[in-house]
């Protein structure tokens, strides 16, 4: 069984006089150590679908199934539990905690999943090069530096699937290219990484592009020029 | 949609998602501005009701009285101020014969044996002219019908208290029953005093009767002991008081004549002097309560328009009207200021309804004038209406003067933090992440965690200083009654109508008395002293002097420094007293008390005394001499009274009964009957604490509530980025917990800082001047300390469990996406 299986869900927004259909009957599965990227124009259903994956969202039709687990017979605790151990997120605006520095931010991965392991949050900081901003508050820290430390923390978790939402959204181009390398490193430890883009370009380093348009998948397969390095991308 | 019509939208939809937020910060200050004039109304309502009482029971300007207790004959005093009456000086005279007494009724609990005093009041003209009798049921009975029963009215406080039914018989010394024909009140005894100064409520019965009829029962035919007097210029008393004094000391030498004007009457002076404490009590207390709401009201209104920060930078940046920016968040101020005036109202109202219960409860006055005092509200509603607008103006103001481009930054790019904050971030914490972020919270932000505290540390401030009252109160209570009473048996006080020599037969009577185990005979007066400092020889104070014998195995008071009198000229004082006086052990006091001259006829005399030591008992009246002195004063081998220490098995409802019926006896009580007048005396103020209590503890829960759902709203992201990461709602909602605890407890310490300081000024500086007779301890104890820590901390730290729908109800992808 895939790591991720989407069987035929849809996701319906009700807003009284309005109806909109988020999703429509999307079927795919993703396996472990795959690195997909969602392409698509806004508003095509790419966040809705991770949001659905990370178990933040519930489906209107169809089953999501994370690690074997199926979301739709999941309560909020069991939910809860998905994301503590099988999801971890990266957010396309950082998301990091104010009131904690870079590395207790990360630590915050390791405490709230229960990792055990001898990696400390010093460690991992260190994996995306900002061991010397440790001590850092995410307000002392540039925007390339805060989206290394939500993947950190992210990371921190160990979970098998990563998932991030514009991850380079609010990012210039050489940092971009920092994170996204970050990213296929995750990959190429067995992760199943999938990233939600609106940039054509980033598509290039995936193994696997889907592509969405109104709540549908319109292609899904690897990019049409073969998989490029990501020292390759230019934007 | 034009222009003007989509900010007029947004701002109905600013309102729409704010209401909850709107209406209780409102309620803050709604609390804030009612308490205030709620509380302060009651200073207004109590002088226009002494006013209005005293103008309708028409009291006297004058009394006219004996110092040395002698009485007069009926119309003396009248015929020797006839000129003065003829001339127009004086409007009216009134003769009154006014006895201590002791009263044995049936009340709803049983039976009562209660000192009082038995007042024969003029009756020629129908019904008393001066100091008027307030019937508040009943009549003066009827004695046309030629029974042979005679008809009291019964103190309308006594009655009540004690459940004495109109139509009950009563029972005066030498077995005299007289039936209660109603209730009724006047000037004098509006609060029922006795000797010690105290108003005695409960415990001390007024029987008004016809003059004549007191005079027979008393064997005291056409004897008066005082006059009331009305005068035609009430205004400026003082020459005609001169004369007065000139023309009855000529005319009865040896009476020690006093006169004591209006303004002298002891309760007169305990309404005004009452009210007047009241003002500065409330004051105080009305005026914390008011700043820890406003204060709070601001802060949140605060915290609601910041988060309007990044709207209004947007705003900027587009090139909206600074008008039209400030609007938005303004209109969201002047709707606070609208529903907190308007709720002020009806809380002013509401603590008004309750304090009119109370004081109509506790002083039975004729007239109760008690209407909704506007000028009271009017200048703490002004107040309250400003504050959330200014609370609004100051973030305005603030995100006004910013570049567009520095309000609408976020994340990275949003201003760097100053002043405490970077330094506070930096603290050093134990645990994990989780148990970190509450206190990472709260030092991220020093200033707003400190203006949240502080607002909290008001309310319960005075909360401390309210069950500080209580403390002091009870601690007060205690002493006064550990220094009372006897460990093995209760201690009998016997008073006689007049002094007894100590070899006499009614002595051997109560010593062979079965069921009594030892007796002591007392001389028990009444004087006052003043410091030989000449500083303060202008401070005096009442003296309740008893004269003891040091040695008896009965009872002695207690030391607190040090030591008993034992020569004549020794004098041992309350430690209140003391305070009052500025004296200490070894000093010198100057006390005017009784003496009999060789003559035989009674006067005063100023005598020198050094005092011996200090005792604790909080009546500051309470003062001993040794026997010796009694040679100096002309009283050697006599007594006034005696002190019975009954057997252990004796019962001393029937011993008081059979002692009451001895003739010559005046009066018989428990030794402690002071004190249970002091506990009626402070009931009334702890009635009045009991609603403060109750709305600081709401005003403490509604604080905390409208923070931690500020919170929540603020932290939306912050949560829903934790939710993310899959930690449960309980989790979060303990984090929350904790921080607002941390909070509670914070405030709690600054709050029991200011609560003991509140309560030093009130038990010192308000108490000291309301209940003067009364030396209060101050205390805090243990468990008021516990009691405002739990309830600091656990109402503060609850309050998020109130907001957890906000979580519960969260939609995590919207939240996350929140830029703000």
């Amino acid at each position: 069984m895939a790591l991720i299986e989407l069987s035929n869900i849809s996701k319906i927004y009700d807003t009284g006089s309005v109806t909109v259909k988020a999703l429509d009957k999307v079927t795919l599965s993703i396996e472990e150590g795959e690195f997909v990227v969602v392409l698509g124009p806004s508003g095509c259903g790419k966040t809705t679908m991770l949001n659905l994956i990370g178990a933040l969202d519930t489906p209107s039709r169809g089953t999501v199934t994370i690690g074997g687990f199926d979301l739709s017979t999941g309560n909020r605790s069991s939910l809860s539990r998905i994301r503590r151990n099988t999801v971890s997120f990266v957010f396309q605006s950082f998301n990091l905690f104010p009131g904690l520095t870079a590395e207790e931010n990360v630590q915050f991965g390791l405490d709230v999943s229960g990792n055990k392991s001898e990696y400390t949050a010093a460690n991992v900081l260190a994996d995306v090069g900002l061991e010397n901003r440790s001590t850092h508050f995410p307000h002392e820290l540039s925007g390339g530096e805060q989206q290394r430390v939500a993947i950190a923390r992210a990371l921190a978790t160990s979970n098998p699937i990563l998932l991030a939402d514009e991850p380079t959204g609010e990012l210039d181009f050489e940092t971009g290219k920092q994170i996204l390398k970050l990213l296929v490193s995750q990959a190429n430890m067995n992760r199943a990484v999938l990233v939600v883009s609106h940039n054509r370009e980033i598509a290039q380093i995936a193994d696997r592009v889907i592509q969405l348009s109104s709540g549908q998948i319109i292609s899904d397969g690897p990019p049409i020029d073969g998989k490029k390095d990501v020292d390759s991308l230019r934007w | 949609m034009s222009y003007r019509a989509l900010w007029v939208k947004w701002i109905l939809r600013d309102l729409r998602s704010r209401w909850i937020q709107v209406i209780l910060i409102s309620f803050v200050i709604a609390i804030g501005t009612g308490t205030y004039s709620g509380l302060s109304s009651t200073t207004s309502w109590r002088l226009k009701s002494n006013d209005a009482s005293f103008s309708k029971t028409n009291m006297h300007d004058f009394k006219v009285y004996s110092q040395t207790g002698n009485l007069f004959q009926e119309g003396k005093i009248r015929e020797v101020l006839a000129p003065l009456v003829k001339n127009g000086l004086i409007t009216g005279i009134e003769e009154r014969l006014s006895l201590p007494t002791q009263i044995k009724a049936e009340g709803i609990n049983g039976a009562i044996i209660a000192p009082g005093l038995l007042v024969g009041i003029d009756k020629s003209k129908g019904a008393p002219q001066i100091d008027k009798l307030h019937l508040t049921e009943g009549d003066w009975g009827n004695y046309d019908t030629g029974s042979k029963i005679d008809y009291a009215v019964l103190d309308h406080t006594f009655a009540e208290t004690n459940g004495i039914p109109n139509s009950s018989i009563i029972e005066l010394p030498g077995n005299k029953k007289i039936k209660v024909s109603g209730t009724g009140l006047t000037p004098q005894h509006f609060i029922p005093i006795n000797d010690s100064g105290l108003g005695f409520g409960g415990v001390f019965a007024i029987v008004y009767m016809p003059l004549e009829k007191v005079q027979h029962i008393r064997n005291q035919e056409g004897k008066t002991s005082e006059s009331l007097i009305t005068i035609s210029d009430p205004e400026n008393p003082e020459n005609l008081k001169t004369e007065l004094k000139l023309l009855l000391q000529q005319s009865f030498p040896n009476y020690g004549i006093g006169i004591e004007g209006k303004k002298e009457d002891r309760v007169y002076k305990l309404l005004y002097e009452g009210a007047d404490a009241d003002q500065k009590f409330y004051h105080v207390i009305g005026i914390a309560i008011l700043l820890g709401a406003v204060f709070a009201a601001f802060n949140l209104t605060v915290r609601v328009v910041q988060s309007q920060r990044r709207e209004i930078g947007i705003g900027m940046a587009m090139g909206a009207s600074l008008l039209s920016l400030a609007a938005r968040p303004i209109i969201l101020g002047i709707n606070i200021s609208i529903l907190g005036t308007i709720f002020g109202i009806f809380v002013g109202k509401l603590i008004n309804g309750a304090m009119r219960n109370v004081l109509i409860q506790e002083l039975p006055l004729p007239i109760w004038l008690t209407p909704f005092e506007p000028k009271y509200f009017l200048w703490v509603g002004i107040g309250g209406f400003l504050a959330p607008i200014i609370a609004t103006l100051v973030p305005v103001i603030f995100g006004l003067n910013i570049q567009p481009v520095e309000a609408i930054r976020t994340g990275h790019l949003a201003p760097i933090r100053k002043g405490l904050s970077p330094l506070l971030s930096r603290l050093p914490l134990p645990g994990n992440t989780f148990w970190q972020m509450p206190f990472r919270n709260l030092l991220r932000t020093p200033r707003r965690t400190f203006l949240t505290m502080l607002g909290i540390a008001g309310v319960i401030g005075v909360m401390t200083s309210v069950l500080g009252m209580v403390d002091s109160f009870t601690l007060t209570l205690d002493k006064a009654t550990s220094e009372s009473s006897i460990k093995e048996s209760p201690r009998i006080e016997v008073v006689f109508n007049s002094f007894q020599p100590v070899d006499a037969a009614i002595f051997t009577y109560l010593k062979d008395k079965q069921g009594v185990s030892k007796i002591q005979p007392v001389i028990q007066f009444a004087g006052t002293a003043k410091s030989k400092d000449a500083n303060n020889s202008d401070i005096k104070i009442n003296l309740l002097t008893t004269i003891i014998d040091f040695q008896n195995t009965m009872w002695t008071p207690t030391l607190v420094s040090g030591k008993y009198p034992e020569e004549h000229n020794e004098i041992l004082i309350s430690s209140a007293a003391a305070k009052s006086l500025e004296v200490t052990s070894g000093d010198q006091v100057l006390v005017n008390h009784p003496i009999i001259t060789v003559q035989g006829s009674p006067g005063f005399l100023e005598t020198q005394f050094t005092i011996s030591g200090i005792h604790p008992h909080p009546f500051r009246a309470y003062s001993y001499m040794v026997p010796s002195q009694t040679k100096k004063s002309g009283m050697y081998g006599l007594a006034g009274g005696v002190w019975i220490q009954t057997d252990q098995s004796a019962d001393l409802d029937n011993i008081q009964t059979d002692l009451y019926s001895i003739a010559g006896v005046s009066s018989v009580r428990e030794s402690g009957i002071n004190d249970r007048a002091m506990k009626e005396e402070l009931k009334g103020q702890m009635d009045i604490l009991k609603i403060v209590q109750f709305i600081v503890l709401f005003l403490a829960l509604l604080i905390a509530f409208n923070t931690a759902s500020i919170n929540m709203d603020d932290r939306a992201r912050e949560h829903a980025t934790i939710m993310a990461f899959g930690l449960p709602v309980s989790k979060i909602m303990l984090m929350s917990i904790i921080e607002s605890a941390t909070l509670g407890l914070l405030a709690s310490i600054a709050g029991l800082g200011i609560g003991f300081l509140l309560l030093d000024y009130f038990i010192n500086t308000v108490f000291a001047s309301a209940l003067p007779e009364i030396g209060m301890y101050l205390a805090v104890s243990t468990a008021t300390y516990a009691t405002t820590i739990i309830l600091g901390v656990f109402a503060v730290g609850i309050a998020p469990i109130f907001a957890i729908r906000k979580l519960t109800k969260a939609d995590i992808p919207s939240s996350l996406r929140i830029l703000e």
